[in-house]
């Protein structure tokens, strides 16, 4: 926290004068309270142009948080105070009298304190200037002076005369005068200034900072008004004056008007200056310093002064009460909270505690739930759940079936004609179904169904039985009947996205059969707008149709005598990567179906170690196997080998790209005769040859099998079935699982978060910042700027990016947390706004204390617990979001850490294995790993102390040092256990005490 | 030999209180006689105000006029009485406020009058926190037991690990003043009547110390009566002021 300059000046005094101010924000009523009285008249009690009530009558303990040294979480800040229930307030006969309309559990609490509110006046009263009081430099003769006036006559070309003394400029002044131009030459140019201040002694134009009034005539009369800052001048003026006529100015300056002041000169023709002829108004574009020397006449450029005759009469200057006492932006905040509780409330005090903002954000993260009021048709497994919310480029989010089709049961048995057009029929749970018209499936029969109401089904009046071609046939009480869809869809993310990367059904790839939609503008799906879904396009009839073009169990009708059929084929599925040696890059392309990527082998004797994850088994017995391999690239010497059950297929020695190469049909060993020694088995291919770069694209493996032996028949008929497995018709269709890889939230059109338009939000700063203002509603002004642009510079400077989904409602105040954490960096609050400190590699000391700033007793020292004692660590990060198996959730990488120090001086200390899912980079996860182990290794040093408001400015995650001689009272007060200078410790802590003492509580780096 | 005066009443509780215009939300009438100068009447309405006073049937005599914690520099006011609410006289010379400080009137002698009001010429904001309108209890003040008093600060002193001493202010500081008194027996009952305005001791008032400064304070404990004389009562007084 930076402290104003004038809160500096406060502190750095041994003696200061706190106010504590209290805002009480009702619904429709702000109540402003302080601690105590100050200031008199207009002024008492008077802050910012508010009137304060000393209404309080005690004050708690403000605690802001606590950072826990050993996990890095955040306790909640804390504040209490009691109120007058005496006096009236707010329109109400009491405090208490005001919770009959107005809510407190609904006010917000701002406590903050200024530094001395008195108002201290360095005024002085309208006073005439006498001119004789003034220097005079006038070479050529030309400047008469006394009391009340000043006369120039007949200066002539190239001739300097000014009239100046030291008087520094008040920040407020009015000053009145009365002067008349006359240059009747006509042949050149005068300039005059009439009044003014600089910051040196010449001409008053040739100073480098000054303000000031001035004539100008060269064909008519001018004036002008003046602003010189850093040797740069700023004019406004007005022409049309008379010569040898009085004006009467009225110059007005205050510092207060505008960024940086404001100077007004008012000109009238009359003496009782009711007659104004121009004003003329100058807004400082820049801070003037300080201005040492008045001027009531320079010569402005006296190359031009020719002829030049000028009177200065009856000027007249008034300073006005300057404001010492602090401004609105010397409040310091110290706590922004809900009240919380009432620990007691009688008539003459109200005790009153508060929870921080924090608190209150925790509940405030926005969850969009998956119901059936705005998903009708979606998985009954899915209800309930919260669409997800994705930041970074998150791998395998797992998507909620919004419309999976609806499936139940019938309860009675069907035949094939009954019931029949117009019949009904009841199912076991009509709400799963749509109420109008539709197509339902039982078995492999389509029906027509022209209405459901409740649980009965009515069916169509003409062509009910037997739909689109298939057949009626009977069906028993219970089977399942579902309806059939066009599509169906999966949400990704309950917002739109930057992009969806990939599509994954059970984990497998997807390459057809889906249209994602990211949610952005132009790429929504109707009727799901603003979010980012994956449409199933669907076959007209149930058939698992995606990733298996049909697993059916197809039986054949016995109908007579053995048969023996011809030879089948099966082409092998291999899509799992067990291993990879040497230099291999993006392994999976070689398995992934694609035929735009590839994998690179680049040095000899590099392999990829393949195997089948799924059981497969066509049925029948292997006899051969055929092998392929689709090339990209072949540089001239190399050769690549793929071997799989016993045979192998070796390609290349001259150069090829994008090249098929096939094996011959292959005789299978005894090794390899069965499907389960087929499934058993590992595809290997290597770099067999060479070490130069090898490109595949994919490899294939094919089985010639002879299919079981069946009963022959004239007419053999294939009745295929499809297990219509889970409780939607998705499931059956599509698959258990839809996952994709989604580049979350991305920034807006203007950039607010990240600075680029449209950007992926996953930097750790930008999704904080896009995590509490966008989705938890608090402002810009609740994020502090300082801390988060410096954690951005560090975050970019190392790469740092976070990627996660989030599948369930967070607490917002653990989700910060974990996202500081994962990106080496703490998070605390601090009178409702949030700070975001990084853990830089190596630290700088923010504040050094002396003896001079603690106070007497007041140190207490410590040490964290042995107990947390640990120096072997490992970490998982890159979290696939629906798990890579059968996991919920799997993480794809570890990162290993351990301190050898701490190992020899304690033993081995293995903590249980911590979980960084958000990072991906295995440099990220290895420095936050780094920095917690450094922490743990061994038991540090824990100091905390009291003092003054010189620790005003001293915030948690700063980092202090002490200085003090060997052998001084600090040294001995921190037991000798603390370096001079050199030892850090990192403020985890801070109390503002009721007695106005600050305490902090540090931990050693 | 010095004098104390204690200004326990104030017509402006016993009467009926009217001010021009409507006072801010939050900031009521009532805070202008509630004997707390640390709570404002406010109205930001600019207009001339006039602060009315109806004693009923029974006035209550008055010599004093306090108001305090106001903003009326630069303002013109007069203090004025009446018997029927249409003639008025002033009660002191109508005088241009030069300052924001406490304003303080007094008369020579008590006056009783059933109306009373001061009128303030229009103004931006007008506030202020007390008008007390009321009668002064004298009393002398004993010389072989001297006033004595001092001022009691609100001031934390810390030391530092390195000997040095840090102050922190909570506030300002209060005038305590201890005064013997020597009362005759018709002295003893002015002073019991004074005493009784104060609602067993609860209610701050308005003193002019021995010094003649005034301010507001309240007794820093019952007074101590000592009954070893056999014509007068000896009292010590122990005030306190109040913030």
């Amino acid at each position: 926290m930076s402290l104003s300059a004038y809160n500096v000046t406060r502190i750095d005094a041994p003696a200061v004068e706190p106010i504590r101010l209290l805002t009480i924000e009702f619904d429709g009523l702000t109540l402003y309270l302080c601690d105590r009285i100050w200031g008199s008249g207009a002024e008492r009690c008077l802050f910012d142009d508010q009137v304060y009530e000393p209404l309080i009558l005690s004050w708690n303990t403000i605690d802001h948080g606590k950072i826990d040294p050993i996990d890095y979480t955040l306790e909640p800040s804390g504040a209490g105070f009691a109120v007058d229930n005496t006096m009236p307030v707010g329109g109400a006969a009491n405090f208490t009298a005001l919770f009959a309309s107005h809510d407190p559990h609904y006010a917000t609490i701002t406590v903050s304190e200024i530094l001395d509110g008195e108002q201290v006046d360095v005024a002085g009263a309208a006073a005439n200037i006498d001119f004789t009081e003034y220097t005079e430099v006038d070479a050529g003769g030309r400047v008469a002076v006394i009391a009340g006036t000043i006369t120039v006559a007949d200066m002539a070309l190239g001739e300097v005369g000014y009239v100046y003394k030291a008087l520094t400029m008040p920040t407020v002044f009015k000053i009145d005068l009365k002067t008349s131009l006359n240059n009747d030459s006509y042949l050149d140019k005068t300039e005059m200034a009439v009044c003014g201040f600089g910051d040196g002694i010449d001409e008053i134009s040739e100073c480098s900072n000054g303000i000031f009034v001035q004539w100008f005539h060269q064909t008519t009369y001018i004036m002008a008004i003046n602003c010189i800052i850093g040797g740069n001048k700023t004019q406004v003026h007005e022409s049309g004056f008379a010569s040898n006529t009085n004006y009467y100015l009225t110059i007005n300056y205050d510092n207060t008007i505008g960024d940086y002041g404001q100077l007004l000169c008012a000109i009238y023709t009359d003496s009782a200056r009711t007659i104004l002829k121009e004003t003329l108004t100058l807004d400082l574009p820049g801070l003037m310093p300080e201005l040492a020397y008045h001027y009531v006449l320079s010569s402005l450029n006296s190359i031009y002064n020719t002829d030049t005759n000028l009177v200065v009469q009856d000027m007249e200057m008034e300073t006005f009460p300057t404001y010492k006492g602090p401004v609105a932006a010397d409040k310091i905040d110290l706590f922004k909270g809900k009240i919380e509780d009432f620990p007691s409330m009688a008539t003459d005090r109200v005790e009153i505690t508060c929870s921080g903002m924090e608190l209150d954000i925790a509940h405030r993260f926005p969850v969009s739930i998956c119901n059936t009021t705005d998903y009708a048709g979606a998985d009954p497994d899915d209800i309930g759940k919260m669409l997800p919310v994705v930041y970074g480029q998150a791998r395998k989010v797992p998507a909620l079936a919004v419309d999976a089709g609806g499936k139940t049961t019938i309860v009675t048995d069907w035949t094939d004609t009954s019931p029949g057009n117009s019949g009904t029929a009841d199912v076991t749970d009509g709400a799963y179904l749509p109420s109008g018209a539709f197509i339902l499936q039982i078995d492999s029969e389509q029906i027509s169904i022209a209405s459901r109401a409740g649980n009965t089904l009515t069916l169509a009046a003409a062509d009910a039985r037997a739909y689109d071609s298939t057949t009626a046939v009977d069906h028993d009480l219970g089977s399942a009947c579902a309806e059939i869809q066009t599509s169906y869809v999966y949400t990704v993310a309950a917002h739109p996205v930057k992009a969806i990367d990939a599509v994954y059904v059970d984990n497998i790839r997807q390459t057809t059969g889906f249209t994602a939609y990211t949610g952005q503008t132009g790429d929504e799906l109707a009727g799901y707008e603003d979010l980012a879904v994956v449409a199933f396009s669907a076959l007209p009839t149930f058939l698992k149709q995606v990733n298996v073009d049909i697993n059916n169990t197809l039986d054949t009708d016995d109908a007579g005598h053995d048969h023996t059929g011809s030879n089948l084929y099966h082409r092998w599925n291999i899509d799992r990567i067990a291993s990879t040696s040497g230099t291999i890059t993006n392994a999976n392309n070689i398995i992934d179906g694609s035929l735009t990527t590839y994998t690179g082998f680049n040095s000899h004797l590099a392999y990829v170690w393949m195997n089948s994850i799924y059981n497969q088994n066509p049925g029948g017995i292997p006899i051969k196997i055929r092998l392929g391999i689709q090339c990209h690239t072949m540089l001239a010497g190399n050769t690549i080998a793929f071997g799989f059950c016993g045979q192998s297929l070796s390609v290349g020695g001259a150069a090829a790209s994008n090249n098929f190469y096939q094996s011959n049909w292959l005789t299978l060993s005894s090794s390899f005769n069965t499907w389960a020694e087929v499934n058993a088995a590992y595809a290997m291919v290597t770099q067999s040859l060479g070490s130069g770069s090898i490109g595949v694209i994919e490899i294939y493996a094919e089985f010639e099998y002879a299919p079981e032996a069946h009963e022959d028949s004239a007419d053999v008929s294939l009745t295929g079935t499809v297990t219509m497995s889970g409780n939607t018709t998705a499931e059956t269709v599509i698959g258990n699982r839809v996952s994709a890889d989604v580049d979350g939230y991305q920034d807006d059109g203007a950039g607010t978060y990240t600075g680029t338009p449209a950007a992926l939000i996953e930097r750790p700063d930008h999704i904080l910042k896009h995590l509490l203002i966008a989705l938890c509603g608090l402002t810009s002004a609740e994020i502090d700027a300082t801390t988060y642009a410096a954690a951005g510079t560090f975050y970019n400077t190392n790469s740092y990016t976070l990627a996660f989904a989030i599948l369930a409602r967070p607490n917002v105040r653990d989700l910060a947390g974990r996202i500081a954490h994962q990106s080496k960096s703490i998070e605390y609050w601090a009178a409702g706004v949030h700070h975001l400190k990084h853990i830089p590699a190596s630290e700088s000391t923010d504040k050094t204390l002396t003896a001079h700033r603690i106070d007497l007793s007041q140190i207490w020292i410590s040490y964290t617990d042995r107990a947390n004692i640990l120096n072997a660590l490992s970490a998982r990060h890159a979290r696939d979001w629906s798990g890579c198996e059968d996991d919920a959730e799997a993480d794809r990488a570890v990162v290993i850490a351990d301190d050898s120090t701490s190992d020899t001086k304690y033993g081995t200390l293995v903590g249980e294995q911590l979980t960084y899912p958000y990072i991906i980079g295995a440099a990220q996860a290895q420095a936050v790993l780094d920095w917690v182990i450094g922490d743990l290794a061994a038991p540090r040093l824990i100091i905390e102390l009291a003092g003054g408001y010189y620790l005003a400015d001293i915030q948690r995650g700063q980092t202090i040092a002490f200085v003090f001689d060997a052998d001084s009272a600090l040294d001995k007060a921190l037991l000798g256990l603390v370096t001079s200078t050199t030892d850090q410790f990192r403020v985890i802590d801070r109390i503002s005490r009721p007695d106005g003492a600050l305490q902090i509580q540090t931990i050693k780096i | 030999m010095s004098q104390i005066t204690i200004y326990p009443t104030n017509i402006l509780e016993s009467g009926t209180v009217t001010v021009t215009g409507d006072p801010d939300s939050g900031y009521p009438e009532a805070r202008i006689h509630d004997r707390s100068i640390d709570f404002l009447w406010k109205d930001t309405v600019t207009e001339a105000k006039d602060f009315h006073v109806d004693q009923g049937a029974s006035s209550l005599d008055v010599d004093f006029l306090a108001v305090a914690a106001h903003n009326f520099d630069g303002e013109d006011l007069e203090w004025q009485h009446s018997d029927d609410d249409a003639a008025w006289t002033d009660a002191a010379t109508d005088w241009t406020q030069a300052d924001d400080d406490l304003i303080i009137k007094t008369l020579s002698a008590a006056l009783t009058h059933r109306y009373w009001q001061l009128t303030l010429t229009s103004m931006a904001n007008p506030q202020c926190a007390e008008i007390f309108m009321g009668v002064g209890y004298s009393f002398d003040v004993q010389a072989p037991r001297p006033p004595s008093g001092r001022d009691l600060d609100n001031v934390q002193w810390n030391r530092t690990v390195g000997g040095s001493e840090r102050s922190t202010k909570f506030g300002p500081v209060r005038r305590s003043r201890t005064y013997s008194l020597f009362l005759s027996a018709a002295e003893l009952v002015q002073f019991d009547l004074a005493m009784a305005y104060l609602d067993d001791y609860s209610n701050p008032f308005f003193v002019t110390d021995h010094a003649g400064d005034t301010f507001f304070a309240r007794l820093a404990g019952p007074p101590n009566i000592n009954w070893d004389h056999k014509t007068h009562t000896h009292i010590s007084l122990s005030l306190l002021e109040v913030l």
